[in-house]
């Protein structure tokens, strides 16, 4: 390129590998932090600088300065200027050298760039090497420098590392966080390929009401929705109470162990209606085994979680979702769903938390031990990646929680799903809380805006890459921009997230007609 | 006070065993005798009143003589196809009947700005308004339930009976064990507020509730049904019947929705695990312990699995346990050892047990590694497809006699022409 027809921006100026400082032109456009920069080198290669740090630099002293000020002020000097200004007075941006560009592909930057290197910014011909789609492409935005958003470059995932390799995405209210899922969404179902789970606690996905996944063209064959108040078309969620086992309670409902032994008792003799024996007193066999007050705070959990008791002898259950009659295929046909690589939500939003959780964990349980059975056998191969988002993740994965309530399906899939193809999707405003191990089991981390310095430390201390230097970044993107850091990328990139909204009108299906050629006879 | 029968999946010409032929149709005479005798109204036929959509005449006309009867007594049969019933654009004996005036098809579509707009039949006597959606091939009524007019139906006064032959996905059996295998609709594409639901399709006798949608009820079959499960279901004792509801003051009077039990099959089913014995001591065993069974005029079952330590399945006598049933007058002896294994072929060793779902499974497993190119030859429909070809192919192209048919031949080509949607290149 011709020196002469690139609008540079700065210069290096001095620095060294943690952070190369540069004088910023003085220009209309202006650094920000998260700008990414680039130096032209002499063999054609070029180096990516992403800023992280802003402050003044001067040729003036300082006391010379403040004297300047108070003159100003104090109204003893109103035409009071400095000479030659533009050139006296700057903007130092600090930046970090996070990948050079080479013949032979990227890499990251094992020396400082040239001394003086003359600075531009990063266009979409630089970061072209982004776009380039992977194998089976889960879209998450397109590329931002600073805030402003190379339309043009897209950033993509490989759906299957992606999904079976978990994720973490850390954000608080407010910062795009559901439209972030929701695009991600959108762009599996044209996939087709990767069954997701959806625990959906705000009934914001399926688009009930508005435009949402079920707008998608591929909605009808990809997308399924279970609610205890469905709309026509989608399915009344209903899960028979014969098909709860003990091990979906564990790590969501905190049993003593002679609480669990109870349980085991019963769910070992009488099979699938141990609730319902419990429920009803029937201890059978077992008569004087199991202490009266045991039962009687099993019966009370049971009637918490499921809201199933007993009433003149007879079963009653006040929860919507669980019932004695029907739903004996429900955890069948969600798990079947996923395996056939669709999108199924759950609308949890009417539903009690442990009750969601409890779902949640039925589900990924029958999930997880379908696909462990599956390896066993060696038909692994042939199932589509799961992957199960779960919102305000503490509440299954933090320290206080296992601790407490002992490993529950999650912690497991965290730790072993990757060898089974489930993956987690972990959502949460408190990184803090979840311990590093799990952490450090969710490769990718899509980072939204955060103000809480601690977690936003917890944050930068589990990121694939090191991100040290970007807490001040973190702490100011804004709605709808992201950072994603993955194992699968060769550094942190920036993104912005564009509104649903906008995706879903322009590629949502034109024509509501179903093809099926219906013969009335 | 009046009351009204409730049957489905009766399965008139399921049966090659002759005298479960002849059972079949006296469990028919008997169940429209108790309907006579209990002064029912008008009965109703959830679909697959035949297994095939032309059965075999003898059958038909024993039937036909039942309906007669029904018919001077002024007692109607409403009924909808099942998905046995008719297939596409085939004729159909339910036409050949209703044309007679035996029967009264009860799904009057039309379209109306789009939608499908159902039109209720009235029964004369008792007021009973009643509409219904017929079972198709594939479970593609689904099509029919998704452009329903729902509203028309729900605005409709009166008792309400809502007949429909399809699995409801909210109360899917658990036999059914996954998604794929049965296309169901989801129980929000019915009209709410129906007095009874007349379900069919499902070989499950189930009752159900659930807001906005009371008493659906699924009779099962009112003899045995057909396939593995429902041989080996009635051998083991559940009671197959239909249902008679009574009614007052346009409504269903509490506990007046009662199950009638046609006991008219006694069955006896027997299990063998052979895990860690011989084929040779296998046949022993069997063969001493089914001398010792009370076989005599029952349905039995005979299940053999677990894992052979040595021999092969095929070292199993199965055509000698059927001979010896045969020869203790046990009726259509019925033997399932597809669960049995050697240590060699474990790995081939399929997750069920029924011959319907092994094929699937196959065509599962294979439909992924072809990867056809048709979209019509691709997942689900693919299977489906395939599953409806092997039928149409597993028919013998011979007559009762014995003798190929020319006729039965062409028909089985015709049919195979249909499932493949390639009638215009044939044509061409």
């Amino acid at each position: 390129m011709n020196n002469k027809e690139i609008d540079f921006i700065g210069q290096v100026v001095s620095g060294d590998v943690a952070g190369i400082l540069i004088r910023e032109k003085n220009v209309a456009n202006n650094i920000e932090l998260g700008d990414l920069l680039i130096i032209d080198e002499d063999d054609n290669n070029s180096v990516i600088l992403k800023v992280f740090d802003l402050s003044f630099g001067s040729q003036i002293s300082p006391s010379n300065m403040e004297l300047a000020a108070g003159l100003s002020l104090e109204g003893m000097g109103d035409e009071i200027d400095f000479y030659e200004s533009n050139l006296r007075n700057y903007t130092l941006a600090n930046a970090k050298a996070i990948i050079k560009i080479t013949k032979e592909g990227v890499k990251i930057p094992k020396v400082l760039p040239k001394f003086f290197s003359k600075i531009r910014y990063a266009t979409k011909e630089d970061l072209q090497f982004i776009s380039e789609p992977p194998e089976d492409p889960v879209y998450l935005g397109n590329i931002r420098s600073g805030s402003k958003v190379l339309d043009d470059v897209p950033v993509y995932l490989n759906g299957t590392d992606f999904f079976t390799h978990h994720v973490l995405i850390p954000a608080t209210t407010g910062r795009g966080k559901s439209n972030l899922v929701k695009t991600m969404l959108w762009s599996v179902l044209k996939l087709g390929k990767f069954g997701v789970l959806v625990l959906d606690a705000h009934d914001e996905y399926y688009g009930r009401h508005e435009l949402g996944l079920k707008d998608h063209q591929n909605a009808k064959e990809k997308l399924r929705y279970y609610s205890s108040d469905a709309p026509v078309g989608s399915n009344t969620l209903l899960i028979n109470i014969r098909t709860i086992a003990p091990e979906h309670f564990e790590g969501i409902v905190n049993f003593t162990e002679a609480q669990k032994q109870a349980i085991w008792l019963f769910s070992n003799t009488f099979r699938e209606t141990w609730i319902e024996r419990i429920v009803l007193s029937d201890v059978g066999e077992f008569e004087g085994l199991v202490h009266d007050t045991t039962l009687a705070v099993l019966q009370r959990k049971l009637r918490t979680s499921l809201g199933i008791y007993q009433k003149d002898g007879e079963i009653i259950c006040d929860n919507p979702v669980f019932s004695l009659q029907g739903g004996e295929s429900t955890l069948n046909g969600i798990t079947g769903h996923l395996q056939d690589g669709r999108i199924v939500i759950i609308d949890t939003s009417k539903l009690a938390d442990q009750t969601e959780l409890l779902i949640g964990s039925m589900i990924a349980s029958k999930v997880f031990y379908r696909y462990r059975a599956s390896k066993g056998k060696g038909q692994l191969i042939d199932n589509c990646p799961i992957s199960i988002i779960i919102e305000e993740a503490p509440r299954v994965l933090s320290n206080d929680q296992l601790q407490e309530a002992g490993e529950n399906i999650y912690s497991t899939i965290a730790r072993e799903g990757r060898k089974f193809k489930v993956g987690l999707i972990a959502i949460t405003q408190l990184t803090s809380l979840i311990p590093k191990i799990i952490l450090s089991n969710l490769n990718t981390k899509i980072i939204l805006g955060n103000e809480m310095a601690a977690e936003r430390r917890s944050i930068i201390d589990c990121a694939a890459q090191d991100l040290s230097e970007e807490d001040r970044t973190i702490g100011s993107l804004d709605k709808g921009e992201a950072i994603v850091s993955s194992v699968f990328t060769k550094f942190a990139i920036p993104i912005y997230t564009p509104l649903f909204e906008d995706i879903a009108r322009r590629e949502s299906k034109k024509d509501n007609k179903d093809d099926y050629e219906l013969k009335l006879d | 006070m009046f009351k009204f029968a409730h049957m489905a999946d009766i399965h008139i010409g399921a049966h090659k065993d002759k005298r479960l032929i002849d059972l079949e149709i006296e469990a028919f005479n008997e169940s429209i005798d108790i309907c006579i005798k209990e002064g029912v109204k008008f009965i109703i036929i959830a679909g697959d009143f035949f297994h095939e959509p032309v059965p075999e005449l003898e059958q038909v006309k024993k039937i036909i003589k039942k309906l007669i009867e029904l018919s001077e007594l002024n007692i109607p049969v409403y009924v909808v196809y099942g998905s046995h019933d008719k297939w596409g654009s085939q004729d159909s004996i339910i036409e050949l009947l209703e044309a007679a005036k035996l029967i009264i098809k009860i799904y009057n579509p039309k379209t109306v700005d789009g939608k499908i707009r159902l039109e209720m039949h009235q029964d004369k006597e008792t007021g009973v308004k009643l509409a219904g959606i017929p079972g198709k091939r594939g479970g593609n009524e689904i099509h029919i339930f998704e452009r329903l007019d729902r509203e028309h139906l729900e605005n409709q006064d009166g008792l309400k009976i809502f007949v429909f032959h399809s699995g409801i996905e909210e109360f899917k059996p658990g036999f059914l064990k996954n998604a794929m295998d049965m296309q169901c609709i989801p129980i929000n594409l019915f009209p709410k507020g129906f007095d009874y639901y007349a379900g069919g399709h499902i070989h499950k006798r189930d009752e159900f509730n659930i807001q906005n949608y009371q008493n659906i009820i699924f009779p099962g079959p009112s003899f045995i049904g057909w396939g593995w499960k429902d041989y080996a279901d009635v051998s083991k004792g559940e009671k197959r019947g239909f249902y008679i509801v009574s009614c007052e003051n346009n409504k269903i009077i509490e506990n007046g929705i009662k199950f009638i039990e046609m006991n008219k099959i006694e069955g006896k089913f027997i299990e063998f695990d052979v895990t860690g014995n011989r084929a040779k001591q296998v046949n022993e065993e069997i063969n001493k312990k089914l001398e010792e069974e009370d076989v005599d005029n029952k349905l039995v079952t005979i299940r053999i699995f677990g894992e052979l330590l040595s021999g092969n399945k095929a070292d199993i006598g199965t055509i000698a346990i059927r001979k010896l049933l045969t020869n203790k007058n046990a009726i259509a002896p019925q033997i399932n050892d597809r669960k049995v294994t050697t240590k060699e072929l474990r790995k081939i060793r399929m997750s069920s047990e029924d011959k319907l779902e092994i094929e699937e499974e196959l065509f599962k497993e294979s439909i992924i590694n072809i990867k056809p190119e048709s979209h019509s030859l691709q997942n689900e429909k693919g299977i489906i497809m395939a599953k409806e070809l092997l039928k149409i192919l597993k028919k013998s192209p011979k007559d009762s006699s014995g003798k190929n048919s020319t006729a039965l031949q062409n028909k089985i080509t015709r049919l195979s022409i249909e499932i493949l949607g390639i009638s215009d290149i044939m044509e061409e």
